[in-house]
């Protein structure tokens, strides 16, 4: 099987979720899709140094937070957007309320926080596959999970009215 | 009472603590009231996030083919060598011979770049629906 087939085959089931982890940091469909194509290509020409014995989908979705920074710079150096300024992509269904309070929650989050629930949620990694994508030991992904969730509960606990 | 770093909390919420620890957690969150409640407490924001990254998801369509500067590149090769061929033995043909000829470079020009394009392509594709 040929280096590209066997590389297809591994990110054809990562797409969709990484669709929507691209999404959640970029906040726009055609920009998602630039950055999941762009990782798509990179992690095509880094394939051949990819080393087996580590998690594929982490390793993967690392490429994928990079290709999101890039383009968060790019449009950066275009826009005067806040980088930091993080919506949750509304859900159908009739809970607005909460759904506002979680989002307004989660713009107030430190950054390491956002990423490690961003990456949990969106790209649904084990933690396996956290501590290889944010390049930390597999021990610290619990701790930093937990404190990223109890931060989100007493932000959560502050919008509520 | 068996001890608990409360961290495990999520690990349990996870599913990513031993079988054996699991049940430990298990008995500890029945017997006390407070942990019981973070644990819902967890679980719904859990269940929130879940359903937000179920929204966002959407369907993507991806190109392996960074080499396509090559075919395109490829395509202009053909069209430069055919136009220097052109230039080279043009003045020893008779007009209406050149234009026959200019018309046939042409075409077999396009020919042969539609046929790498193609090739190309349906590679690709085999590749990503395989």
């Amino acid at each position: 099987m040929g280096v590209e087939r066997q590389y297809a085959l591994l990110i054809e089931p990562l797409l969709g979720q990484g669709a929507a982890y691209a999404r959640a940091i970029l906040r726009d469909r055609h920009n998602a899709q630039d950055a999941i194509q762009e990782a798509a290509l990179r992690g095509l020409e880094r394939f051949r140094t990819f080393d087996p014995s580590r998690p594929f989908k982490g390793w993967w979705f690392a490429i994928v937070r990079h290709c999101c920074i890039d383009i968060l710079r790019r449009i950066a150096a275009t826009q005067t957007e806040a980088l930091d300024d993080f919506e949750l992509p509304q859900p159908p269904g009739p809970d607005t309320a909460d759904w506002e309070n979680l989002s307004a929650a989660v713009r107030g989050l430190a950054d390491q926080h956002r990423e490690i629930l961003r990456l949990r949620y969106f790209a649904d990694l084990s933690y396996r596959e956290l501590a290889e994508a944010l390049g930390i030991p597999e021990g610290t992904v619990m701790s930093r999970l937990h404190l990223a969730r109890k931060a989100l509960q007493a932000k959560m606990g502050e919008e509520k009215p | 009472m068996i001890p608990m770093d409360p961290a495990e909390l999520s690990g349990f919420l996870d599913r990513e603590t031993t079988q054996e620890r699991r049940g430990e957690i298990q008995q500890l969150v029945a017997k006390t009231a407070s942990l019981r409640a973070e644990l819902q407490s967890l679980a719904s924001a859990d269940s929130q996030w879940r359903t937000a990254a179920r929204a966002a998801a959407f369907p993507v369509e991806i190109h392996l083919d960074r080499e396509r500067k090559f075919t395109i590149s490829a395509r202009r090769a053909a069209a430069f060598i055919g136009f220097c061929l052109a230039i080279r033995f043009a003045p020893k043909l008779a007009d209406t011979l050149m234009l026959g000829l200019a018309l046939n470079g042409v075409a077999l020009v396009v020919v042969i770049a539609w046929v790498i394009a193609i090739t190309r392509e349906s590679e690709l594709r085999r590749i990503a629906s395989a």
